[in-house]
Order: C-alpha cells, then sequence, then structure tokens
C-alpha cells in the first residue's frame, strides 16, 4: 500500500492583541509579538490506516482547542480521532484554557473589579482551532504519494534542571553561589537524542521533517511578547540549510524534568554566547540543525514508500496521584497563606489605583490568585479520589515501518522516556509529550526529592500513573511489532 | 605563586608503543597483544611564566602507576634541567589496549602464575621504555618552549554513556540489564567539551588541551595495541586544524561513564552503518566538530600574560572501611575463584593441545584476577587496623579564568559536576586518572551496588569522594582569593 502525505503550516499568531500569555503562574498580558507562532500539520495516509499530527506553537493543547479543531474536521476518510495535536510548551503564546480546570484557574475571575484588558481567552481558541482545521483540511486534500525515511543524531539541548541537595531535597533551578556548597548531584538523566523523520515526494526531493527533541521550547519563557521560542530559530536555520519551503513539524519527546537552560557551566556557556555572536536560542538552532544536517545525507537511499501504517488511541484511565491527609493540610496551609497574600495584593490595588496604570501591575496578584488555586487543586482532588480515582489521558500509538511514535499529554518526566526507549522493539521512537493539557508526571525518585514539578500540587498522575502509562505505551508498541 | 608574567609554552610528543608482544591492562582475562592496530602517544605540555611552571603529559595508557611515575621523575632528574618535579602531572586516557604499568602487587600482571606463561614483554622492561620516552617528552617540551598564548571555550558533544542502570529492585548493574527489568539510569552524563588551546607568538593555532568526560575505552576488550578513540581525534583534529597539531587528552570525571551505547543501539549502529563510520571514527567526528564550533572564536580572546598559579596538595581521604561481612564475602569468593583456578591449571595441565587454542589462557586468568582483588580486599581489611586513610596529591592551576584539577581516581560524575557547579573558574578542567585509578563510587551509587560501587572496587568511598570535592573546591577557590591573584 503505498504512502500519502500532506503538509500545511498556518500562522496562529493572535490577531487581535493584547492577548494573556500562558505558561507562568502570574498573567502576562502580551507587549507586542516578537515572531510569529505557527501550527504545522504532517499526514501520513495509506489508505488502511491514517494518521494526522499537528504541532502547535504553544504551551498545552487544552481539551477546548483539540475537540474545537475535531469539531471543525469534514473531510472524507479523515478520523477527526485520528488527529493529534501537540504543543511546543513555549511558554510565549496565547493561553487556550477557558474556565476553571483541576488546579487551573483563568486570571480574569481573579477579581471582577481588576481588569487585565486582555482579549478574552475564547476569542483566540476559536481563531486558533478554526487555523488548525484549515491546517488539517489542507494536508488532506493536499497529500499525495511519497516517501519517509528516519535517522538518529544527538544535540545537547535539554537539561536536566533538578538537583538535589546533601539533605535529600529537590529543587528546581536556584543553584548558585549561594546554594552550590549544599549541592549533592542531578537528580536525573538527560536525553540528547535527536530523532529525526523526512518525508519526500515521488522524486525523491525533501519536502518536510519531524524533528524529535527531549526539549521543551522555553528558553525565553518570561517574556511578555509572543512567540515560538526557540523553534522560531530552528525552522529559520533548517530552511536556509535544506530548502525555503519545507515543512518542519517539532516533537517533544519525554523532557518533564528537562529544560534548555542550564543549572551548571552558565559563565561559560553565555561567554560562548557572547563570543559567537548568538542568542541561547540561536545556539539550540544551529545545534539541531547541525544534528539534521548529520542525518540527511545518509538516510536518501533509505526512503520507503510503502512502510506499514498502524495506528491506534485510546482514552487511558491512569491512577490519580493518591493524596494523603497531609497533603490535604499542606495544601490549605499553603492556600491559606496565598489567599491573604492575594487580598492583601488587591488591596493594595484598591487603595492606590494608580498602582494599576504601572507597567505589569498585576503580576503579583494573579501570581498570588493562581498559586492559590494550585493548591485547591489538591483540595479538590483529595475530594474527587474518594469516588473516582482515575485520570484520563488520550494516547495515540503509531507503527510507521520500523519506527513507533507514541503520545501522551503530559510533561513526563525522562526516566519513563528511557524505560520506553529501552523497551521498545522500534527501531527508533519518538515519544511526543505534551499531546494535550500538560501536567508534569514525577519520577519515583523525583516524588521522593520533591521540588517543583515533584509535588501533589504539581502531579495530578503520580509516579504509579507514570509507571501504568510507561508500560501501557510499551505493551502496545509491542503489538504492533507482534502482529507484524 | 601566581604570576601574570609572559607566558612560555613547549609541546612534545612522543610514541610509547611497544615493539614486543605485551599484557594489556583494562580486563579481567589477561589479553596478550602481539599486534599494533594503532600508536601509543604521550604528549607533553609545559607551561612557564616567571617562577611558576605546570607540566603535564597525558598517555596512551589505562592509568599510570606508582612505578611509571618514579623512574620517568629520575630520568627528567637526571636531564638537569629547570624543571620542577613536583610541578609534573601524569593523566591517562584509560586506553584499555595499552600495556600494563603496573609491577604485581599479588601476583597477577606478569608472568608469575604457573603453567600460564605468555611470553609477554616483562612489565619492568616496557616501563623502562616508557618512562624513558615520556621523560623525555617533558625535557623537550621545556626546553622547546617559546611566548606564546592561550584561549580556552566550551562546547558540547554526545561522548560517554551512564553505563550503571538500575533495575525495578533498586539492584544496579553495569552493562547488560534486561530490558524488562530497567527502571532508570543511575546517575547523569557531561557532555561538556572543554578546550584550551594554544597559540604562538605569531597567534598560529600549536596545540589543544581537549578535556571531556570519556574514557578511551570503546574497542576495550580488542587483543591489540591502540589508543582507542584518541587515535582517530588525532587524526580528525589534524585535518580540520593542521598537520602539526598537538593534541593533549584529559579526562573529566567519568567512574561510572564510557563511550558504549546501552539504549537505542540498533539505531546507533544503523547510522554507523550508513555514514560507514566505525565508533571510533563517529566519537572522533563529534569531538572535532565540537573543536570546529570553538576555534574560530577564540581567536580575539588570546591571552601571553594570563593569571597563572600551580598549587598541589595531599590531602588525606578517609578509607572505605571493610566490615566483618565484607571479608567474609571477599573469603567466599576467594575459595570459589581459587577452585575454578586449579580447575583451569588441571585442564591445560592434563590437555597441553589446549594451549594452541585462542585465547587458552583467559579462564585460569580471569580466575587469578578475581583472586588478586579478594585478596586486596583481605589485606585492605588488615591495613585498615592501624591506617583508615590514603594520602593523595592532588593538583591545582589557575591560567587565565580557567582551572585544572586533578586526581588520581576514576571519579563518579555526580563529584565531578559537583566540582564544576562550586568552582569560582570560568571553565573548570578536571583531570581523572592523573594516577593509578581505581573507581570513588557515588552516594546514590552505593544502595545499587554494580561493579565500581562495591567494596571490592572501591578503596575510597563516597565519604572520601565527599573529602576529595570538597578539598578540590578549596584548593580551586584559594585560587581565587586575593591574596594568590594580586
Amino acid at each position: 500500500m503505498s504512502l500519502k502525505i500532506g503538509w500545511a503550516e498556518v500562522d496562529i499568531t493572535p490577531q487581535e492583541l493584547p492577548v494573556c500569555i500562558a505558561g507562568q503562574f502570574h498573567a502576562r498580558v502580551s507587549e507586542g509579538v516578537l515572531d510569529p507562532i505557527k501550527a504545522t500539520a504532517l499526514v501520513l495516509d495509506t489508505g488502511d490506516d491514517h494518521v494526522v499530527f499537528v504541532t502547535v506553537d504553544t504551551v498545552s493543547i487544552s481539551e477546548p482547542l483539540w475537540q474545537g479543531v475535531r469539531d471543525l474536521l469534514n473531510e472524507e476518510g479523515l478520523d477527526p480521532q485520528k488527529v493529534v495535536l501537540n504543543a511546543t510548551h513555549t511558554h510565549e503564546a496565547p493561553l487556550n484554557r477557558l474556565v476553571s480546570n483541576g488546579s487551573y484557574r483563568p486570571w480574569h475571575e481573579a477579581d471582577p473589579n481588576l481588569k487585565l484588558g486582555a482579549r478574552p481567552s475564547d476569542e483566540y481558541v476559536n481563531f486558533a482551532a478554526e487555523r488548525i482545521a484549515s491546517a488539517v483540511s489542507q494536508a488532506w486534500q493536499k497529500r499525495a504519494e511519497g516517501g519517509v525515511a528516519y535517522g538518529l543524531d544527538y544535540a545537547v539541548v535539554g537539561r536536566n534542571r533538578r538537583w538535589f541537595n546533601t539533605e535529600g531535597e529537590a529543587t528546581m533551578y536556584r543553584l548558585n553561589e549561594t546554594t552550590a556548597d549544599t549541592f549533592s548531584h542531578i537528580e536525573g538523566y538527560e536525553d540528547h537524542s535527536l530523532n529525526v523523520m523526512a518525508t519526500y515526494d515521488t522524486d525523491g526531493a525533501l519536502t518536510g521533517l519531524v524533528v524529535n527533541v527531549p526539549s521543551p521550547s522555553q528558553e525565553d519563557e518570561g517574556s511578555f511578547s509572543i512567540s515560538a521560542d526557540f523553534w522560531y530559530e530552528t525552522r529559520r536555520e533548517l530552511r536556509e540549510r535544506f530548502g525555503e519551503h519545507l515543512f518542519i513539524l517539532p516533537q517533544c519527546s519525554a523532557a518533564g524534568d528537562q529544560t534548555s537552560h542550564l543549572i551548571f557551566e552558565k559563565a561559560p556557556h553565555e561567554r560562548m554566547l557572547r563570543l559567537r555572536n548568538r542568542t541561547a536560542r540561536q545556539e539550540v538552532a544551529v545545534r539541531i540543525a547541525d544534528a539534521v544536517g548529520r542525518i540527511l545525507p545518509y538516510i536518501t537511499d533509505e526512503i520507503d514508500y510503502a512502510p506499514q501504517l498502524q495506528h491506534q488511541y485510546e482514552v487511558l484511565q491512569l491512577p490519580l496521584n493518591n493524596l494523603s491527609e497531609a497533603d490535604v493540610e499542606d495544601a490549605r496551609k499553603n492556600q491559606e497563606e496565598l489567599e491573604e497574600m492575594l487580598a492583601q495584593e488587591k488591596q493594595k490595588l484598591f487603595d492606590d489605583p494608580s498602582l494599576q496604570q504601572q507597567p505589569r501591575w498585576y503580576v503579583a496578584f494573579t501570581g498570588a490568585y493562581s498559586r492559590a488555586g494550585w493548591y485547591q487543586g489538591v483540595i479538590d482532588r483529595y475530594e474527587r479520589q474518594k469516588t473516582d480515582p482515575n485520570f484520563p489521558a488520550e494516547v495515540h500509538i503509531i507503527r510507521l515501518g520500523d519506527i513507533a511514535f507514541a503520545t501522551n499529554p503530559f510533561e513526563y518526566y525522562l526516566d519513563y522516556g528511557i524505560r520506553i526507549k529501552v523497551q521498545s522493539p522500534a527501531i527508533q521512537t519518538f515519544l511526543v509529550q505534551l499531546a494535550g493539557n500538560g501536567t508534569y508526571i514525577p519520577s519515583k525518585r523525583a516524588a521522593d526529592g520533591g521540588g517543583y514539578g515533584a509535588v501533589p500540587a504539581s502531579n495530578p498522575v503520580g509516579a504509579e500513573g507514570g509507571e501504568v502509562l510507561a508500560r501501557y505505551t510499551v505493551a502496545k508498541i509491542r503489538d504492533f511489532w507482534k502482529e507484524a | 605563586m601566581a604570576t601574570n608574567a609572559a607566558l612560555k609554552i613547549g609541546w612534545a610528543e612522543v610514541d610509547i608503543t611497544p615493539n614486543k608482544p605485551v599484557l594489556l591492562r583494562g580486563q579481567h582475562p589477561a589479553r596478550l597483544a602481539e599486534d599494533v592496530l594503532d600508536p601509543l602517544k604521550a604528549v607533553a605540555l609545559v607551561l612557564q611564566a616567571g617562577d611558576e611552571q605546570a607540566v603535564m603529559v597525558s598517555c596512551d595508557l589505562c592509568a599510570i602507576s606508582g612505578e611509571l611515575s618514579t623512574l620517568m621523575l629520575r630520568k627528567v632528574q637526571e636531564a638537569g634541567t629547570e624543571i620542577d618535579l613536583a610541578k609534573i602531572i601524569l593523566n591517562a586516557t584509560h586506553t584499555h589496549t595499552a600495556p600494563e604499568n603496573s609491577s604485581p602487587r599479588f601476583l597477577y600482571r606478569d608472568i608469575v602464575w604457573p603453567g600460564v606463561d605468555l611470553g609477554n614483554m616483562p612489565i619492568a622492561e616496557y616501563l623502562e621504555f616508557a618512562s624513558t620516552q615520556i621523560a623525555q617528552a617533558i625535557v623537550t617540551a621545556w626546553q622547546e618552549r617559546q611566548p606564546g598564548g592561550v584561549a580556552y571555550g566550551l562546547d558540547y558533544a554526545v561522548l560517554a554513556r551512564n553505563r550503571r542502570w538500575v533495575d525495578r529492585e533498586g539492584t544496579t548493574k553495569m552493562y547488560g540489564l534486561a530490558p524488562e527489568r530497567f527502571s532508570h539510569i543511575e546517575g547523569s552524563e557531561d557532555h561538556g567539551v572543554n578546550f584550551l588551546a594554544t597559540y604562538d607568538a605569531d597567534d598560529q593555532l600549536t596545540g589543544l588541551v581537549v578535556n571531556m568526560a570519556m574514557t578511551a575505552q570503546e574497542i576495550e576488550g580488542m587483543h591489540a595495541v591502540s589508543a582507542d578513540v584518541w587515535h582517530f581525534i588525532r587524526q580528525e583534529m589534524r585535518k580540520r586544524f593542521g598537520d602539526n597539531l598537538y593534541v593533549f587528552p584529559q579526562v573529566s570525571a567519568a567512574g561510572d561513564l564510557s563511550p558504549h551505547q546501552l539504549y537505542e543501539k540498533e539505531a546507533n549502529t544503523r547510522m554507523l552503518k550508513l555514514k560507514n563510520y566505525s565508533m571510533r571514527e563517529e566519537l572522533a567526528r563529534r569531538i572535532a566538530q565540537a573543536a570546529q564550533n570553538t576555534l574560530p572564536y577564540l581567536t580575539g580572546t588570546i591571552e601571553k600574560e594570563p593569571v597563572f598559579c600551580h598549587l598541589s596538595e595531599t590531602v588525606e581521604l578517609p578509607k572505605n572501611l571493610l566490615t566483618e561481612k565484607d571479608v567474609q564475602d571477599a573469603r567466599q569468593e576467594l575459595e570459589h575463584w581459587q577452585g575454578n583456578y586449579e580447575e583451569e591449571l588441571k585442564k591445560l595441565e592434563d590437555n597441553p593441545a589446549l594451549k594452541e587454542e585462542k585465547l587458552w589462557y583467559s579462564a585460569a586468568t580471569r580466575a587469578f584476577r578475581h583472586i588478586s582483588r579478594y585478596h586486596n580486599l583481605i589485606q585492605r581489611y588488615q591495613e585498615q587496623q592501624t591506617s583508615t586513610s590514603l594520602l593523595t596529591e592532588i593538583h591545582a592551576i589557575r591560567l587565565s579564568d580557567i582551572v585544572f584539577i586533578s586526581n588520581p581516581f576514576e571519579y563518579y560524575l555526580d563529584y565531578g559536576i559537583q566540582i564544576k557547579a562550586r568552582s569560582p573558574a570560568v571553565q573548570t578542567f578536571i583531570v581523572q586518572l592523573a594516577g593509578n585509578g581505581s573507581y570513588i563510587p557515588s552516594l546514590r551509587s552505593i544502595g545499587g551496588g554494580g561493579y565500581g560501587s562495591t567494596p571490592v572496587s572501591n578503596i575510597v568511598g563516597p565519604e572520601g569522594g565527599q573529602v576529595l570535592a570538597d578539598e578540590s573546591v578549596g584548593l580551586i577557590r584559594s585560587l581565587w582569593a586575593e591574596e594568590n591573584t594580586h
């Protein structure tokens, strides 16, 4: 059965500004557009089965966004359930969540009298869903016979951001001159594998690249401007080297404990950037493009025009992180402190309304508001677990020739990613995290050390659920290989 | 004494390839090398300014024995130069395909076991040869030193991988853990490649110190003499940066790392096949690429009068104290391996024709190696009744804003990252295996055990490892203290 391949890229930069930017506890009302954000769709269709991968320059894929896209699709032969959206995890794209959900509380609900002045997020969700659906439709309609080839190289991009001190406590970042003498070790591993799948037309000309990197795109995560983060520079670099019309589909492999930020050797890194006259984002782009450049020349004789394609999806019920009364007590205490802080911050703004004229006046109160909600999530989940101890997670497993793709909606710690790669029978396993709404699943050792990303408030699903997801993923990939 | 005087730089490279069959160091069974796959080198780098000096020599050897150092020092002294013998540091690349350079502490490592005569070059003969060559390199580099400059930089290359895997029960295994039992990789990895480039008075590149957390053991099981990955690194570097370039290897803390791919093996092998590279060539290209990513940007930063200071210290490391249970376990192992050894000898005695077969000596010498290891453990237990610490020499050399810090061990990476994170230097070049080796395990590795983190492997344990890290950081910081840097 021959393979048909379709590509499309659309701009999803909000046209109506400002918008709230997602990715930090506090609100950020956009102050401009640094670079455009994109959604890229790749259709792979053998007639027997198909998959549509869509990578979106956003922090995560909310349920309304994903469902919004699926609801708009009406292409003959296209199963909307086989459309997989995943996020690059840029922390500089518009909020795409609408209502309170778990630990999340939208900033505009913080106080009716404190208006942020941003466009409502449903406006952006509708806009983005429409654009993304159009990308899927275009890619589906344009699909034509072609082939794929794959390869592996390495690029040092994602770094482990969690470290243990000599007391056995874990911390994210904050390893500096003051804390260095308490440093014991980096908690976990790093994965610098860069998996590439290239697509070609029937003449063997390169048309697009799937680039799978175990690092979220959050080098400039605190910015108040819209940006695709390092994927902006990476797309440019790849197109400069391999063709201006190249389609590029970024994927983030399991990297819940990784970012492109360094926690040691920062000084020489920054010095080298200065000497090279590059930003950190450009440096990432060059490393990724170098790795791709070490793969592409060697796989052109490997193009497969009729690979086997199988795609299964399921909503998996993962066990909720089993919360104790102590967890709830702790959360309640933190939540009360934050509510108090929130009240104080609000009072300051009410007492002196001129403060609201100052730049970013809303940061402190929205930060307290979100953090309080984060802890409220623990209290809510504790009640929920009494009757419903499961967390639904949509997962997709795809076999394409000798390689596998496996998606999950989480920020999945690397230990699980390595385990899946170790146990997978595929020659290359492309893990795709953040194919959904995110949140961390900590490794067992991270949960023992605590710290941001590995505490009850961060983890609706804990290490137990992480294990279940890894086992399921490996079993499903193996099923495809057994059937073959 | 710290100085800002004009720097003089000297380089020399000598061949230390044996000209007869030798026993190789680096595996439990004896390996007789009758062929030379590629030559072994020792490279000397002399830095001298005012009254200060540093003499560093990197050798394509598994480790640097005390005998080799002693012999080399005597020969340098006999040459009658102004070299301060206390300022000489030898380090090994840890190639597992170079001759043994340590005389037998117990019985193993020479032609000393009855019935297993391999006809190899005696260790003493190789020591004499290698020490003469290394001393010659030092003297030549000293005599030929010229005014020059240095510049430094950092890039990344994925080289050595963490080789210790933890299973679901928390037990650690080096290599070979069944995927079904895999839980996670125990520690981290360090892909930073630190470069120090040297230049002549006309700013022409003359040499390159390459510091990375990778031991040279890609082909570690071979029965031939080889510099392992460094042979190809030198070739690749010279191809890209000049035929006469000196290349100086240093291994940063990497006791739990090796260049072997442990997962994604099939994908890696496929890529090598598509590229038509061996793994050694692939690693060489990655390192040369890192150099290429760095060198063009350093030329405006060359310093000819950098801050320069070399300190050394003998630190007292607490020994890994053995328990009676450790000794009991060792006695059981000893008994087992003694039985095994005798059986193997008997087989050879009963059927001398076996000696015509390839590697006929492996089983017997492997057994003997284990006898030696467990015998040494029991001896250590006896010694610890009177001495509970190990004196260890470390060196710290500040050059501009970077530092070299050496130790003689196979030092687990957790300590290396700790030293880098705590060091005030812009770049910290850790130099492990500046001595005779042996593992210092990380604290977290002890619970899981496994090769490298067991009493028999660890003369110094995590307690001593932490003392060594603290002392290393202390020595580095003293180089940045105001009184030393005028």
